[in-house]
């Protein structure tokens, strides 16, 4: 620990300035209702007091691989069973924070902080002992360079995100890039701009997002789409441009102003991609992380085809679903399942659709007091009365439900209170919601079947969080939303 | 092996033998725990009425415990023993608050109702599919431990074979005829979801300790059973709705039971009814003498019981006295003392009992109140016994009735700190008193996961803030034996001085703010003085021990390598090179695993050999040349990875343009000297038109010196090179061991050696 480091150290994992306690966003309040329809189950792994998961992927005979901040990858039997008594083998030890581990044609992907590494076992002894370095070409020096992989792509490749050196700084090559590393192993640079990532994926449409923290550049953490080409932001890691491999993505951007807003800047910044789902700090998390699709087919109830991601700080995890609209993404968070032992740094489906979360508190503030734990999220079978997603209309919203609400009261616009906001894009740490507006719902149009309604509104503004408070709105059972809150990300409307 | 529904078969033949006779049912009076804390009879009704239910019937008699969840009765229970029960309830399960619904029925009524309804109840639902967790004696004796030691028996009777019966024993069914083996399991996984009263709470098992409670009971697996006849469904499904099951069962049925009238309208002395004692259409509980006075008491009272009348009720009514004290009530009975156990002993007697609940309400914060009562509590590792949860609805009665109770003016809190600087100061202060050069709170408590010494007294940074109110602790502080009488917290402000004037003007108010706005931020707050992270020393075994994270001297992309045998060596994956040998202990990797893991590993070893970075190896170098600055990126230098070979060691792989490297460092008994030495074997594969040799840099001191083969190296290091001759670079301060390596058809291979010659650093 070098004393020159002392400003970086009061910065966390995933770029927040250290917080107390106190500092932590109170609790939605829902849990107790929420385990009628969404269990936790607690999972320990025996035989790892110290288990520390930073990524996880399931494996084709149901297995699931664990990448631990420790650095192993542990494999374990019976953790998506019903009664879950997991047996556990470590099929590699000793590597460098594994934050991201993907699963291809026999071989593990793993992303430790220093490269993205091929893991095969030859002999078939259920121990990795073939370590091949796929990509090592970004700098790794200095305090707080947290890199993220993907899952592995169909194609073979792995798209990794590199935070910036001590949180803030370009001190060493292609921090705060983002590279798709080829089954080959050729490094391909993608896009500039990131500050903190949290994890990079495929969204539910299969195209690849990255999650961003709040912190310099970015007023909330938010999941931004990595653009081939793409600027996410953060112009600090304009340094890269002049690297060899940096220099073929193209020229250098204009430098962005501060402070100003994302809207206007990419008007002067044609590469500048805005956050596609931004995540109101506090309200809906603090350090949000990795996030994978629910292809269960149901099985994990109603939200089948959105992203589950998890939450560092406030040990929770929500919904997200996006769209592309007029050529760029935008879409919805939802709040879904709070009350977690960990601070959340990874989920992952297991083969029958119940959902495993996984991370640590160390180090940073974290609300959830348990640590060394993967705790699995499963459906109880209850259907919950929620806002099933939100997408965009020329002249307002589509709210889809997940049972059919009560007709005669969801016609009523007064029953739908928004607001809208965005934040100041900006040099400094974070923003607080700024330029608020309160748009109205002018009609409210309910579909036969109940489950939609069509709401014109007055007031959309572009760039802003469209904020939804839905407490009016009755299911036919007369039942209230179990989550009255739904946060919309306008950049375009439908041309 | 499929049988058929056994309880139709059975009660089909009772129902033809016995024809239209009276049955002459079992008597066995409802037995609730916990009635024993409570002196007025008007009080223990109450409770009563609450678990016998009156109030599904009665308009006015007040709350009712929810009766079991019969969903799911067909994965949980077994039929044969339903269909039993529902013949002679309180024959066959003696103590049930379930009453006998209709004692005018003849025995073939009975039968066959009782036969019905099984049909109905199971309808729909096959046995469990069996998950096998084991079986087995050791099966068995765990989960007798876990019944002892969990919290099973601190309401219940010991389990058979076990000495002693405690008095005041909640009731049990036998469950081994009951239940299933897996139902038995899922009830004690989630008694919530079956039991939705909260009367059995949830301890949070591990399915293992379900499992192993399960086996220990008795309860064996289920057998598959047929699908009943739908006539019988149908008939058992009127049955349900005319015998108002419905009452007190809810989500079975849509129909609304038929309500018995307010309870205002009765007669509590009729000779007819419930209390009556009489067999007749209503149901029968089979109330003792004393049990029907405390209910007529109960219906007479004239009102509602105040505050603290109503928490000793709750109290009651959920066994919380098994365990806690409040109010000069309960706690830990003698005759089950024994099944309180701590994993450490060291903090006195709080380490294995409850703690008592007289001042809860004002101690805890309202959310964290609810969470415990509704959701069980596990802050004192050290308990072995578990404090259980008794469900949302519970907690939501109890928790505001304690919190108003206990309520307690606070003191005057100093004033929020005006400034950065004086947020800071304050914060200071809190962290000097609660570490070593203060209270030094820590050598008894654990902070944040860490303890200084032996004892590991509740963790003050875990959930202070969230736990605790602020005027309790400036109370508990001041005052810690008013609370807890048998506590070791000394009592540091005496005579209201602090032991430490010097600190923060010496004002308590001040001093104890400040250190519960320090604990308050949390676990990742920083540490205090006094506190450091335990050592995390990576022990090598029979297998090399490998670390990538940032190492002492190497950096962030070292590769450390421990090998069985005391050598330790590591590579640094940024030069390619071999960076540091040393023999001695591997690493503490502390540094990197403790907080944020910004540290870097400590090398544990007592001589340590430190080598030149690289990029270790070039291709072009004439005998006078200065060693090249270039990078090994800069060269074309790659790292390919490493293999392991079948004891686990690394084999490196690396490229220089035109030539793979395998670099292969293994500890070598045999190498000569005391210790173990690391023997390096290297080859150098070369591809067309490479050059005709590659250099090697091997060490670069002020000291080198060829000794026979060997050259030695500073204080302690020696390296021999067999398979090429090196040679001695002489710069002008310091000398360099570089190795000419030539290249050709065949793969080039050599050999280094690096031991520790004499004693020194």
């Amino acid at each position: 620990m070098r004393t020159s480091h002392a400003l970086a150290l009061t910065t966390a994992l995933l770029g927040l300035p250290t917080l107390s306690a106190q500092e932590l966003g109170e609790p939605w309040g829902t849990a107790e209702a929420e385990s009628r329809y969404y269990r936790v189950v607690e999972i320990g792994l025996p035989g790892f007091p110290e288990l520390e998961a930073g990524s996880m992927c399931t494996l084709p005979d149901g297995r699931l691989a664990v990448g631990t901040r420790r650095g192993e990858i542990l494999l374990a039997s019976g953790a998506f069973d019903a009664l879950p008594t997991p047996e556990v083998t470590v099929f590699a030890s000793g590597l460098d924070e594994v934050l991201g581990l993907g699963f291809h044609d026999g071989a593990f992907y793993a992303m430790q902080q220093t490269e993205l590494t091929r893991i095969t076992d030859r002999d078939g002894d259920g121990r990795g002992d073939r370590f091949d370095n796929l990509s090592d070409v970004w700098g790794f020096e200095y305090y707080h360079e947290f890199g993220w992989g993907s899952p592995v792509q169909p194609d073979g490749s792995v798209t990794v995100v590199l935070g910036l050196s001590e949180s803030y700084h370009y001190k060493a090559r292609y921090r705060g890039w983002a590279f798709q590393i080829t089954a080959d192993g050729r490094s391909i640079p993608i896009a500039s701009g990131i500050r903190s990532a949290g994890g990079v994926a495929p969204n539910e449409h299969g195209v690849m997002f990255y999650v961003e923290s709040q912190g310099p550049w970015n007023g909330s953490c938010s999941l931004k789409h990595l653009k081939p080409g793409g600027f996410m932001g953060h112009p600090i890691s304009f340094g890269g441009y002049a690297e060899p491999l940096g220099a073929t993505l193209g020229p250098k951007p204009v430098e962005p102003e501060t402070p100003s807003r994302l809207v206007t800047e990419a008007e002067r910044v044609p590469e500048l991609v805005p956050y596609a789902v931004v995540f109101p700090y506090r309200k809906m998390g603090q350090s949000i992380t990795t996030f994978r699709p629910d292809r269960s087919g149901g099985k994990f109830g109603p939200f089948e085809g959105q992203l589950f991601l998890g939450d560092y700080s406030l040990s929770l995890v929500m919904r997200a679903t996006t769209e592309l609209v007029d050529g760029v993404w935008q879409g919805a968070c939802y709040p879904f399942r709070e009350g977690l032992g960990n601070g959340i740094l990874c989920v992952e489906f297991g083969p029958d659709g119940k959902l495993m979360a996984g991370g640590t508190n160390r180090g940073w503030p974290v609300r959830g007091n348990k640590r060394h734990i993967l705790e699995r999220i499963e459906w109880t079978g209850r259907t919950p009365f929620e806002v099933e997603r939100i997408t965009v209309r020329k002249d307002g919203f589509l709210l889809r439900f997940t049972s059919p609400v009560d007709p005669a009261a969801c016609i009523e616009t007064s029953r739908y209170q928004l607001s809208s906001y965005t934040h100041i894009y900006r040099q400094g740490y974070g923003s607080p919601e700024v330029d608020q507006t309160t748009p109205t719902v002018r009609a409210a149009r309910v579909s036969a079947d109940g489950l939609e309604v069509e709401i014109d509104v007055d007031g959309l503004v572009l760039g802003h969080v469209h904020e939804f408070d839905l407490a009016g709105l009755r299911s036919a059972d007369g039942e209230p939303l179990l989550h009255r809150h739904a946060y919309y990300t306008l950049n375009r409307l439908p041309r | 092996m499929v049988r058929p529904l056994p309880a139709l078969l059975l009660l089909g033949l009772l129902a033809a033998a016995c024809g239209g006779r009276a049955y002459d049912a079992a008597k066995a009076p409802p037995k609730v725990a916990g009635l024993a804390a409570l002196e007025a009879p008007a009080a223990r009704g109450r409770v009563l009425m609450r678990a016998l239910r009156c109030g599904a019937c009665h308009e006015g008699a007040g709350p009712v415990d929810p009766a079991p969840a019969l969903s799911k009765v067909g994965e949980r229970l077994d039929p044969d023993y339903v269909g039993r029960f529902l013949v002679d309830p309180h024959g066959v399960e003696p103590g049930t608050v379930m009453p006998d619904v209709d004692r005018s029925r003849s025995v073939a009524d009975r039968g066959a109702d009782a036969a019905a309804l099984v049909a109905f109840l199971f309808a729909g639902s096959d046995a469990p599919a069996a998950v096998d967790l084991g079986a087995g004696p050791d099966v068995g004796a765990a989960g007798r431990e876990h019944y002892e030691r969990l919290g099973c028996a601190a309401c219940h009777a010991p389990l058979a074979g076990i000495d002693g019966d405690p008095s005041g024993s909640a009731p049990m069914a036998d469950v081994a005829q009951k239940y299933s083996l897996e139902g038995l399991r899922a009830f004690l996984l989630d008694p919530l979801e079956h039991r939705a009263s909260g009367r059995m709470p949830d301890l949070a098992l591990t399915p293992a300790e379900a499992h192993a409670i399960a086996v220990a009971m008795g309860a064996e697996p289920a057998a598959r059973r047929d699908a009943p006849d739908p006539a019988f469904v149908r008939r058992g499904r009127e049955r349900f709705v005319a015998l108002g099951c419905a009452a007190c069962h809810e989500g079975v049925v849509d129909e609304e039971p038929n309500n018995a009238g307010a309870l205002a309208t009765l007669d509590p002395t009729s000779e007819t009814g419930c209390l009556s004692g009489a067999a007749g259409s209503w149901p029968a509980f089979d109330l003792d003498e004393g049990q029907v006075a405390d209910l007529r008491a109960a219906i007479g009272a004239p009102s509602a019981p105040d505050e603290d009348g109503a928490i000793v009720e709750l109290m009651a009514a959920r066994q919380c006295f098994a365990c806690h004290a409040r109010g000069g009530l309960g706690g830990v009975a003698a005759a089950r003392d024994r099944f309180f156990t701590t994993e450490d002993e060291r903090t006195g007697s709080a380490s294995r009992l409850p703690p008592p609940l007289d001042h809860v309400g004002e101690r805890l914060t309202p959310t964290w109140l609810h969470k415990a009562i509704a959701h069980g509590q596990e802050q004192r590792a050290y308990v072995t016994t578990r404090m259980p949860g008794f469900g949302a609805s519970f907690a939501h009665e109890l928790a505001p009735l304690l919190g108003a109770a206990d309520a307690t003016a606070d003191p005057v809190f100093p004033a929020e700190p005006a400034t950065e600087e004086e947020r800071r100061a304050f914060r200071d202060l809190g962290m000097t008193l609660v570490g070593d050069q203060g209270l030094n709170c820590i050598a008894c408590h654990t902070f944040g996961g860490e303890s200084v010494g032996a004892m590991a007294a509740i963790d003050l940074a875990a959930t202070t803030g969230e736990r605790l109110t602020r005027g309790y602790f400036h109370r508990y502080l001041r005052e810690p034996t008013r609370y807890r009488p048998d506590t070791l917290m000394p009592t540091f402000f005496a005579g209201d001085k602090s032991p430490l004037p010097e600190l923060g003007d010496g004002d308590i108010t001040r001093q104890i703010d400040a250190m519960w706005n320090y604990l308050a931020e949390g676990r990742n707050t920083r540490r205090p003085r006094g506190l450091r992270s335990p050592p995390v020393v990576l022990e090598v075994g029979d297998r090399p021990q490998i670390l990538r994270r940032r190492l002492q001297r190497t950096g962030k992309r070292g590769i450390s390598v421990g090998l069985p045998g005391g050598v330790s060596f590591a590579f640094d994956a940024e030069t390619l090179s071999l960076h540091q040998v040393w023999w001695g202990g591997f690493l503490d990797a502390s540094p990197v695993f403790h907080g944020q893991g910004s540290g870097e590993a400590r090398i544990l070893g007592e001589y340590v050999a430190v080598l030149p970075l690289g990029p270790t190896f070039v291709t072009e170098l004439g005998d006078d040349d200065a060693w090249p600055s270039a990078t090994r990126r800069e060269l074309g230098q790659e790292l390919g990875g490493y293999d392991l070979d079948a004891a686990g060691a690394p084999t490196f792989r690396y490229s220089l343009p035109g030539v793979n490297v395998e670099d292969a460092p293994r500890g070598s008994a045999t190498g000569g000297g005391e210790k173990v030495a690391l023997v390096r074997k290297l080859r150098l594969v070369a591809g067309e038109g490479t050059p005709s040799r590659v250099w090697l840099l091997l060490a670069r001191d002020a000291r080198i010196e060829a000794d026979g083969a060997i050259f030695r190296v500073g204080k302690g290091l020696g390296i021999e090179v067999t398979g090429v001759e090196p040679v001695v670079f002489r710069g002008d301060e310091q000398s360099e061991l570089r190795v000419p390596i030539p290249l050709g058809q065949q793969p080039s291979e050599l050999s280094i050696t690096y031991r520790w010659l004499e004693e020194g650093r």
